[in-house]
């Protein structure tokens, strides 16, 4: 196995060391021995008076064939989380854009929002001319090649933790232990074109005044959510035609810091879109189910949409104002088949003291 | 005795399982299948999450399925007998290496038969602004596309009974891949046991198996969820048929 070969001289990142440092200031909500169990979680946040996530390339809310559901896809709301950890990593010293292989104490971001080719992409991450030992000298290496990929790991902390499609070295797919679903609106969403006029003419006709068309949503509570498999860290995440990149285990670069980081992540960055004119979105609750096994056992999140949807689905959304207390009805009513369950929830979704507070609710 | 288990589950947001090509599978009549193969790999990369050793892993398996399959050696797939029972997907049949008393293949105990959706399927494309720029034009957005059915239903069946082999082959089972279970605490110990008995302690490892082989199918694409698995005597799959009743007049009357 390459991987044996080529022994990366030393570990380049630590990113258990890396998030450590970020871990105390970004509330953090469960502890280390997380990494051994199958944890469900469910996100709730709504959108008011704003497109939360536009189809391409129609940029109109996406909606689901027949129900009047709208959904914001798993990637959309991923980023939110993305670019918040970014920001934080960023403020701390600790994300680095282009770390070309040689940055020891930095993680950085596979998909960075930055339109890049992959192979290029990859070259900013990994670097080339990267010195390795393989056997006892060391040499070095000038293309891009099979040893890279611990390098890879070990530095792009979005591709650890939800998987990567890495078109490079003959397309290499990892699935990650982190996935999550698309969000859906618990109810029916009536969606409003809006049409103005434009703050630019057109180019053509510089004199006359041109129009614009776009589409929001009066109001939609969203859920969605996801699971972590600690079986995906085994070596057999990877489907690629290479022996040796089938070989490397992501265990070796997981932490339970990275799961613990990334849903308080999707929180803060749902926040942070919260008054802007073209989202607005906000988080509205934070549902953290944890138990032994190796197989999704309840699928928190779908119960969650489903439950919600019998309880709103016919109710205005005006009468959808504090949903807190139907929140916590619905874990309790699902409680029984989970052993341990946490609550992160805002204490109304129409008074938000602050963005980034909220109040956690144990329930055992 | 044939003992039958009934899969069903639900796929939202996502679809059940890629074709050879990564699109939808959608048979006949609008409904959506998913292939027996694809369970059997389920059921694989589940026991590979259990940390069993396969006679055919998962990563082996999708390489022979998709690309590559010019380079594919068959000599490689084919097993002695004895050493086929020391791995637990021997449960699912495997080919032999010696044709032995003109055998080639030996089934397994554990059946699998493909699963429908129970209603017919609109599959939906999800557009996506993609992670990454065309090569060509490196500063021009591009999109990348997924499928999805939204809130359908799938109905399948497997089939597990003792009667596929014989005692002496099941000895060897118990003393190889089932000897490995006992020592990862999945099924109790059997030394000593009479083997009707064996074979009983199995049953709950195989309902387990494919609960969690059909519960960890999610990712980016692929989305099941509300897995169940209904045990009862062998009925046939009369609500399969019952959904099918009509698709292509093959069982029409």
């Amino acid at each position: 196995m390459m991987w044996e070969v080529f022994t990366v001289s030393e570990r380049r990142v630590s990113t258990e060391e890396v998030l450590s440092k970020v871990v105390s200031e970004f509330k953090v909500i469960k502890g280390k021995e997380s990494i051994n169990r199958v944890i469900e979680f469910a996100v709730l946040f709504d959108a008011s008076n704003s497109n939360p996530n536009g189809s391409f390339p129609e940029n109109m809310p996406r909606e689901i064939p027949g129900t009047g559901q709208i959904y914001v896809t798993q990637e959309s709301y991923k980023k939110r989380g993305k670019d918040a950890l970014r920001n934080v990593l960023e403020d701390k010293g600790l994300y680095e854009e282009q770390p070309r292989g040689e940055i020891f104490d930095k993680v950085t971001m596979w998909v960075s929002g930055r339109a890049v080719d992959p192979t290029i992409r990859f070259e900013e991450i990994v670097g080339t001319g990267v010195s390795v030992k393989k056997g006892k000298n060391k040499v070095k290496v000038d293309k891009m090649e099979e040893w890279a990929m611990p390098y890879f790991l070990s530095s792009a902390i979005d591709a650890i933790s939800f998987g990567a499609v890495v078109p490079v070295m003959g397309n290499i797919n990892l699935t990650g232990p982190i996935q999550v679903i698309d969000a859906v609106s618990v109810h029916p969403v009536e969606i409003i074109p809006e049409g103005g006029t434009a703050a630019f003419t057109t180019g053509e006709e510089k004199g006359q005044r041109s129009t614009r068309q776009e589409y929001k949503v009066g109001y939609a509570l969203l859920s969605g959510g996801g699971v972590f498999l600690p079986g995906y860290l085994n070596d057999s995440v990877f489907s690629s035609e290479s022996e040796s990149v089938r070989g490397i285990k992501i265990r070796n670069f997981f932490t339970a810091h990275h799961l613990e980081v990334w849903i308080r992540a999707i929180w803060t960055g749902f926040a942070t879109q919260y008054m802007t004119t073209s989202k607005n979105i906000r988080p509205v609750a934070l549902i953290v189910a944890e138990y032994d096994g190796w197989y999704i056992k309840h699928f928190l999140a779908r119960k969650m949409q489903e439950i919600l949807w019998s309880m709103l689905k016919d109710r205005k959304p005006a009468g959808i104002t504090d949903i807190s207390d139907e929140i916590i009805g619905t874990v309790e009513r699902i409680k029984s088949d989970i052993p341990d369950v946490r609550i992160w929830t805002m204490k109304s979704v129409i008074d938000i003291p602050g963005a980034d507070d909220g109040e956690e609710i144990i329930l055992r | 005795m044939i003992i039958e288990y009934v899969l069903k589950f639900d796929v939202s947001g996502g679809i059940p399982a890629l074709d050879a090509f990564g699109g939808p599978r959608i048979g006949p009549g609008g409904y959506m299948f998913v292939s027996d193969a694809n369970i059997r790999a389920w059921l694989r990369k589940y026991w590979e999450l259990l940390g069993l050793s396969l006679n055919k892993s998962w990563s082996d398996i999708s390489l022979l399925s998709t690309t590559g399959s010019s380079k594919k050696n068959l000599n490689k797939i084919a097993i002695n007998l004895d050493e086929g029972l020391n791995h637990v997907d021997a449960l699912l049949g495997f080919p032999l290496k010696k044709v032995e008393k003109g055998h080639s293949w030996v089934f397994g105990p554990l059946q699998v038969s493909f699963a429908v959706s129970t209603e017919t399927v609109n599959v939906s494309t999800v557009k996506l602004t993609a992670s990454f720029a065309s090569s060509v034009t490196a500063k021009q957005r591009s999109f990348g596309m997924r499928y999805s059915v939204w809130n359908a239903s799938f109905i399948g069946y497997a089939y597990f009974t003792e009667e596929t082999w014989n005692d002496e082959i099941w000895e060897k089972f118990f003393n190889g891949a089932g000897s490995i279970l006992q020592e990862k605490g999945l099924i109790p110990n059997v030394q000593g046991l009479p083997l009707e008995k064996k074979m009983k302690v199995l049953e709950p490892f195989i309902e387990d198996s494919l609960r969690g082989a059909l519960s960890s199918r999610f990712s980016g694409v692929i989305k099941i969820f509300n897995v169940t698995v209904e045990k009862r005597n062998y009925q046939g799959p009369h609500e399969m048929w019952d959904i099918l009743n009509d698709v292509g007049g093959v069982y029409s009357e």
